[in-house]
């Protein structure tokens, strides 16, 4: 019997495949406080560091299958992330998500609604996030 | 340079939400205290909240021929509600802690670390003139945290 809570060595090996994965930038940040910061206003600002990459598993989501899968999703532009559990925090923690050369909303300024994750069996989550139109 | 980011009107805002928000959590539980409007349709935040910010600095001369300005700011304090009745305890509680004096403090930035702001008590802070306490009604079509509003609105003067 399998053990689900295990990961399978065979989706490692095509996850570390160059034909089948992609480089995703994930970006976090730290905040800055300046003189004028106020803890009632919260007026601190976001210093973007450099990226972390990692890889997946990326593909394009049709928006039938949005519209039938995954109420309240938007159409077009949205993209299927598979790959290793252990990076869902980047995911939950990150404030800026590119693919290729277009960027995707995060978790944080669209929990739920614009970016979904999702644990999967074998070690996996699926993120589906969708196209922001500014970087 | 504290003296330039912390005026004295400043310092009475952040003294006036500080005092605030100490009544509040003392013995409400789950009244979020915030400065700005900005703060209060926030996703983030949800009701009830109060805001306490300036309107007008109003400051007079101390005497006739002086230079010495008595600051003599108009408060608004807003109450966002969940609900009639929350809207009228709330703001029965708030002016009744007003109607003391309260501490009124020069605030720095902890030495080290911005994120956080330090007062020392350096007077008091007395109502002199209410000028409304009363609901805020926006008719039927309003955003959520609209719907249980209140306004007080005070003149309050630092003791020299």
């Amino acid at each position: 019997m399998v053990n689900i809570n295990k990961s399978l060595p065979n989706i490692k090996k095509i996850l570390r495949d160059s034909n089948y994965r992609t480089k995703i930038y994930v970006s976090f940040a730290s905040k800055a406080y300046g003189d004028d910061y106020d803890p009632f206003e919260g007026n601190s600002t976001d210093t973007i560091l450099n990226h972390k990459t990692i890889y997946g598993i990326v593909s394009d989501i049709t928006p039938e299958s949005l519209a039938w899968k995954q109420y309240g999703q938007k159409a077009q532009g949205a993209k299927e992330i598979l790959c290793e559990s252990k990076y869902i925090n980047y995911f939950e923690q990150s404030i800026k998500i590119k693919i290729g050369t277009k960027y995707y909303t995060t978790f944080r300024d669209a929990a739920s609604s614009r970016c979904l994750i999702t644990e999967r069996a074998m070690g996996m989550i699926r993120v589906i996030v969708q196209q922001k139109d500014e970087a | 340079m504290a003296s330039v980011y912390f005026s004295v009107f400043r310092n009475m805002e952040l003294s006036l939400l500080e005092y605030l928000q100490t009544q509040l959590n003392a013995s409400w539980t789950g009244i979020t205290t915030v400065k700005t409007f900005k703060n209060v349709y926030s996703k983030n935040v949800s009701v009830p909240i109060v805001t306490a910010r300036m309107l007008d600095l109003g400051p007079e001369t101390l005497e006739i021929g002086a230079t010495t300005l008595d600051p003599k700011p108009l408060f608004s304090i807003d109450i966002f509600a969940i609900s009639q009745a929350q809207r009228l305890d709330l703001a029965a509680f708030l002016t009744d802690k007003l109607k003391d004096s309260f501490d009124y403090q020069t605030y720095a930035h902890a030495s080290g670390d911005k994120s956080t702001i330090e007062g020392t008590v350096a007077g008091k802070l007395k109502v002199i003139t209410w000028i409304t306490n009363a609901p805020l009604d926006f008719g039927e079509q309003v955003e959520v945290k609209d719907r249980y509003r209140h306004n007080i609105s005070i003149q309050i003067r630092k003791s020299t």
